[in-house]
């Protein structure tokens, strides 16, 4: 066992030494590779956990959402639906949903507006998200205003801002008494945005949202299953859409890493002669190569992993934030929640290290097979 | 004979000493595997600290979600479609009209809802 073990690290000295002969562009590419798995790593950790707080956030979301159409178009629904829904075997709770978006022309903002019953009825007060707080640079005790449907101001005091970890939820939000809702909007106060029915047994929820959609002509019956799916889904496509941004410098590395790792330059194949001239077996010189391989791709696969944990989990991901924050002004500091997903990382690992490995052991083989004078000679 | 001797002799004290010099010095693997190591230590550590902060998971913010009950993360909030695409129109995010082109550059990573159902 012991001579097995001094073997492996004799070799693996000697192909640590071997590396460090071609010590920039060994470098090099591995700061390269570190690069690429860092990318891949980032987004494979990003992606997973907006899925996972995705998921966990909006476990308790509705388990159906009733909206009423009009033309083709989301409209505004009857609260007196309210009855008849709850009249359906199996529904626990129906609560009207008010919300609605208000366009800040000062700072060309968007706001979601919703009604939160807890505030009163009429009170005057607000409870805003991180963003909105930022965008108007305003905190808990300040008082804002809105422009109104009427196109009179209405003042609203500041009576708490949502702490930092709601920002994924409500960065954007002003919460304010239904009163206060109606005067800004001009809302209708016999109407809801939609309806949130509960379900008692969640295997009943499509049977229920059917007989809704027959009882409620023109509604559109949104299950809990449709959003957990819809953001899985975006962030799927978001992922691959990031692959796709990413494939050119991933394909432009794989291009050099092969280059590198597959065409033995002349230097090498003489080295390798010269170890076969002096003893070395073709298994030795495969020994060699694969030690040489493992040493540069599992350094980089470590480094890249570590790398991309940083940056997603406590930069935010700075690199992705163009991509994610488009046009709009308003935008969630949010900071992830973090994840490693084990199977991802463990198929991550045999994407980039094995491959690698391969590559170089190959053509070693291809010339340590041939006779020791004509590999010097070439 | 003595001259090969002495230079033999001196040929191998001096493979000795350069030898024992080596080993003065960390060897290569050694170094390697200081740095593997270091390397998967730092990795379970941020494993670690992944794990305590799914421990530590704010239910402040679930407790809001259910409160409020909200359908939507906050991620853009440039338009209504992005900022609740699970609420949006079916024809979202060709939102204004069926064959409408898009505004805004997260339309283009936001996938267009699932048609799903007779729900839908």
């Amino acid at each position: 066992m012991s001579h097995f073990i001094n073997r492996q690290r004799n070799v693996l000295d000697f192909a640590i030494s071997s590396l460090l002969r071609r010590r920039l562009k060994n470098i090099s590419l591995l700061l390269l590779y570190t690069l690429i798995v860092a990318l891949v790593a980032s987004l494979i950790f990003f992606v997973q956990s907006l899925k996972r707080e995705a998921a966990l956030l909006l476990k308790d979301a509705p388990d159906i959402v009733v909206q009423q159409l009009m033309a083709g178009r989301h409209d505004l629904i009857k609260t007196s639906n309210m009855e008849r829904i709850a009249a359906i075997r199996g529904v626990t709770e129906v609560a009207p949903r008010q919300w609605g978006y208000y366009f800040d022309p000062v700072f060309g903002a968007n706001y979601t507006v919703m009604v939160d019953t807890a505030l009163g009825y009429d009170s005057g007060n607000a409870i805003i998200g991180q963003g909105v707080a930022r965008n108007q640079r305003i905190a808990a005790g300040d008082i804002f205003t809105l422009r109104n449907a009427q196109n009179t101001p209405l003042l609203l005091n500041v009576k708490e801002v949502l702490p930092y970890e709601s920002e994924l939820l409500a960065s954007d939000m002003i919460l304010m008494a239904p009163r206060d809702f109606t005067l800004l909007f001009g809302f209708p106060e016999d109407a809801a945005t939609d309806l949130a029915v509960t379900v008692a047994n969640p295997r009943e929820t499509i049977t229920i949202a059917g007989k809704i959609a027959e009882m409620i002509p023109n509604s559109r019956p949104i299950l809990k299953s449709e959003i957990l799916r819809t953001y899985d889904s975006i962030f799927d496509w978001r992922g691959g859409l990031m692959v796709t941004i990413l494939l050119i410098s991933i394909l432009s590395f794989v291009i050099f890493a092969w280059d590198k790792a597959a065409g033995l330059s002349a230097e090498e194949k003489r080295e390798t002669g010269i170890l076969k001239s002096i003893g070395w077996e073709t298994s030795d010189i495969l020994l060699l190569k694969f030690w040489e391989g493992s040493a540069v791709s599992l350094s980089a696969f470590l480094l890249g992993v570590a790398a991309a944990y940083i940056h997603v989990f406590f930069f935010s991901a700075p690199l992705f934030a163009p991509v994610l924050k488009g046009w709009s002004v308003l935008y969630p500091a949010f900071r992830l929640k973090p994840h490693i997903d084990l199977y991802q990382l463990s198929t991550l690992f045999f994407l980039t290290v094995m491959p690698y490995t391969a590559a170089t052991i190959l053509p070693s083989w291809l010339t340590a097979t041939t006779d020791a004078d004509s590999a010097m000679r070439s | 004979m003595a001259p090969f001797d002495t230079t033999g002799q001196r040929i191998y004290t001096r493979i000795i000493q350069s030898r024992d010099d080596r080993e003065d010095i960390i060897r290569n693997s050694t170094a390697f595997f200081a740095f593997t190591t270091t390397s998967i230590v730092i990795l379970l550590l941020l494993a670690v600290h992944a794990l305590s902060g799914q421990r530590s998971f704010a239910t402040a913010d679930r407790a809001l979600a259910g409160r409020l009950k909200l359908t939507d993360l906050c991620l853009f909030t440039e338009a209504r479609y992005t900022r609740h695409p699970a609420m949006a129109d079916n024809h979202a995010a060709f939102q204004e009209h069926p064959a409408a082109f898009d505004h805004f550059p997260s339309g283009s990573i936001l996938m267009p809802p699932k048609m799903s159902g007779s729900s839908r």
